[in-house]
């Protein structure tokens, strides 16, 4: 058992950055989901701590031992490819077998285990087969029991659901969290399916161009987005994003931009440009009669465009100023397209980005107010205390968010 | 009670009419199309493969000089005897298998290793490298035997001057009984290489390169890799090249450079099946001879064929 940790990991290819110093620390027995957008780095990141890719920059660093420049076979690191490469021209048993001969094991201890890992993921009767004579799904259970045979520290799994139709990636998506948590091995998976993210994950790391934009537990990523990016890319429908601007004169903190109104809190703020995120299914649908909306409350006019039948749920889509919105809710939602609808939600589950950097803006009450944890050291000085919106939360370059956000 | 939420019931068949049946005539043209479509490749094998193998067929039961004017006599089955009776054709049978090893060895067996040597190299370096194996190729047999028969001259000659500066005496290459059967081989080795490199190549790479990080994950060392992961994948292309080697290379490249180099001498040292039937016809001008020593070869090589087609067809199921 090993946790891994990654100090400063850099990597080009030919010129182009891959990967852009990530530093990250997975703990023993975590199931880590690296997710991301094609391109973002993840698989190039998981090969550097299979020992595939050799990085430019950094540190491997796996059960306390710095495995930077150790050859794949001497990092106790098992791999399920998405392809799963299984040897196509050896049976299912000695594919299951392979690392173990390769390492030079007893052919009882051979057979012992291949038999075992065999009876556990339900390939007993399959053991003579070969690759091409399996479904997409045995094959995938081979590839997990190849890994698995070994009994390694550490199971780097990229993309293993995503050949599978969808059915059976449901179903294999509940196997593979209850065998992560019956191996009690570390795991680090790489998926730009946020399902199995949000599902599978202790923690998730999201990528986008080869630089962490959020670490945290999926309800974290879910509910307290870092940037623009992670807003836009979890959930489905994503959050909505409405470019605004925030401002606060008479003591209280308002809100206002195209098709959106919203008296926030008591506070002071220099007019700036914010962009205001909203989930989906946190807007809900007041009559016409409602006028301004309240202290506390934002307030969206949309009309809507299309309505989407999702069985139990309904999507609205439509348009809020220039901004394509969508707000979810039971069925019916009782609303039809060329509709014109005025919708709610508390100012709590609104999330403020700022527009240059996309990092999350989080409010820090006046000092003389505020929580003796707000933990930005900068607020004590009288002279930011208007400009507070603009703490930006910008990881630093060693991936701080990445450490402390456990 | 309960009412059964029945199926919803088929639609009544729409009313369609029947289109007319096309003649008879109509319907024997369409069937005939595919067959016409076959026939000018089917005319050519008739006229150059298969007429002439019934001919020679029909040459093996008599004795004949080619003379137009002279007629056939009907032997029955006597030149088949005197085939197999034959002492040339144990030493040719000895010659042939010893080329078709050499063959392999170098069409084959290095090719592979030279394959799996230059993977590593960069493309530029590989290229350039491919491109000089690849330049005998191009060169036709019968002007590579006459170029090595310059560069092989006992007096002069390029080779025997270039062994001169590492201490090699002067060495007549292709008159020497015991060097006229490997010289002969290493020049069609030669040959044949610059092109199994580059079919060696293109089998290794269309082997993912995931199965060669799965083993090294798995592993797995260079050896165990290559003798368990790659030499397995690339199989299909192996069994290509064999049978090439032993079909094709035998046949129509040592043929003409024996031809060229040796005219199967010193004594029958480099004559093969194929130089010894070619000179029982052309030579003596025994065609019933050649003709039953051609029926007999032609019946071996298609059992080898055979079984070279039937271990194709089982190893290229690899590939997925």
């Amino acid at each position: 058992m090993a946790g891994i940790v990654l100090d400063r990991i850099g990597k080009s290819f030919g010129g182009s950055v891959a990967l852009d110093g990530i530093s990250l620390d997975v703990a023993d027995g975590e199931l880590l989901v690296l997710l991301g957008p094609s391109g973002c780095g993840k698989s190039t990141l998981l090969r550097i701590i299979a020992g595939l890719i050799e990085p430019d920059a950094g540190r491997v660093i796996i059960g306390q031992r710095d495995m930077t420049g150790t050859p794949p076979r001497d990092r106790d690191v098992a791999m399920v490819f998405q392809s799963y490469a299984l040897y196509p021209h050896l049976t299912v048993r000695r594919n299951l077998g392979f690392g173990l001969r390769a390492r030079r094991r007893p052919r009882a201890e051979v057979d012992a285990k291949v038999t075992a890992t065999a009876r556990r993921l339900g390939l007993d009767g399959l053991l003579d087969r070969r690759p091409r004579e399996l479904s997409g799904g045995q094959r995938q259970r081979v590839a997990v029991g190849r890994a698995m045979v070994r009994d390694p520290a550490v199971f780097l799994m990229d993309e293993p659901l995503s050949n599978l139709d969808a059915q059976l990636r449901t179903a294999t998506r509940v196997e593979l969290a209850e065998l992560h948590r019956s191996l009690a091995a570390t795991f680090v998976y790489v998926t730009h399916d946020q399902v199995e993210a949000m599902t599978m994950a202790t923690r998730i790391v999201v990528l986008n161009h080869g630089r962490i934009e959020q670490v945290g537990t999926p309800a974290d990523i879910y509910a307290e987005p870092a940037s623009v990016f992670v807003a836009g890319f979890i959930g489905a429908p994503p959050m909505n994003l409405l470019p605004a601007t925030a401002g606060g004169a008479r003591g209280q903190v308002r809100l206002h931009g195209p098709g959106i109104e919203a008296t926030l809190w008591d506070g002071t703020l220099d007019e700036r440009p914010v962009i205001a995120g909203v989930r989906p299914e946190r807007l809900r649908l007041v009559s016409e009669e409602h006028g301004e909306p309240a202290a506390g409350e934002v307030g969206l006019s949309m009309t809507v465009t299309a309505v989407e039948n999702l069985g139990g749920e309904e999507i609205a889509i439509g348009q809020v100023g220039e901004q394509r919105v969508c707000f979810r809710g039971e069925r019916p939602l009782a609303v039809t397209a060329g509709q014109p609808v005025r919708l709610r939600c508390p100012a709590a589950d609104l999330r403020l980005f700022d527009p240059g950097s996309g990092r999350r803006l989080r409010w820090v009450p006046d000092p003389d107010v505020r929580d003796p944890d707000v933990r930005d050291p900068d607020v004590r000085d009288p002279d930011v205390r208007d400009t507070d919106l603009s703490d930006t939360d910008v990881p630093d370059p060693v991936g701080e968010a990445g450490r402390v956000s456990r | 009670m309960f009412l059964v939420d029945e199926p919803p019931p088929s639609p009544p068949a729409p009313a369609v009419t029947t289109a007319a049946r096309p003649s008879r005539a109509r319907r024997a043209g369409a069937a005939a199309v595919p067959y016409l479509y076959l026939l000018p490749a089917l005319a050519g094998f008739a006229v150059w493969v298969y007429l002439p193998l019934g001919d020679t067929i029909g040459y093996s039961t008599v004795s004949w000089n080619l003379l137009p004017t002279v007629p056939k006599v009907g032997v029955g089955l006597a030149n088949y005897h005197r085939v197999l009776d034959l002492p040339e054709l144990r030493q040719a049978l000895g010659t042939t298998g010893f080329y078709l090893a050499g063959l392999v060895l170098l069409g084959v067996i290095v090719p592979v290793l030279l394959g799996a040597a230059t993977r590593k190299l960069g493309p530029r370096a590989r290229a350039v490298y491919h491109g000089a194996l690849f330049v005998p190729v191009l060169i036709s047999p019968i002007v590579a035997a006459t170029v090595w028969t310059f560069l092989l001259a006992p007096n002069g000659g390029v080779v025997n001057e270039l062994l001169a500066h590492v201490g090699v005496g002067a060495h007549n290459w292709l008159l020497d009984p015991g060097t006229a059967r490997g010289t002969v081989v290493i020049i069609a080795g030669w040959k044949v290489l610059g092109a199994s490199v580059l079919i060696v190549t293109a089998g290794l790479a269309s082997i993912s390169p995931e199965y060669h990080e799965a083993a090294a994950i798995d592993g797995a060392g260079r050896l165990r890799t290559f003798r368990e992961v790659t030499l397995p994948l690339l199989s299909p292309t192996l069994l290509f090249l064999f049978t090439t080697a032993v079909l094709l290379s035998e046949s129509q490249l040592v043929f003409p450079l024996i031809n060229g180099l040796t005219a199967g001498g010193p004594g029958n040292a480099t004559t093969d099946l194929y130089y010894l039937l070619y000179s029982f016809g052309f030579t003596s001008f025994d065609v019933g001879l050649a003709s039953a020593a051609g029926v007999l070869f032609f019946a071996a090589f298609a059992v080898i064929a055979v079984g070279c087609v039937a271990l194709l067809d089982r190893f290229s199921l690899y590939q997925d």
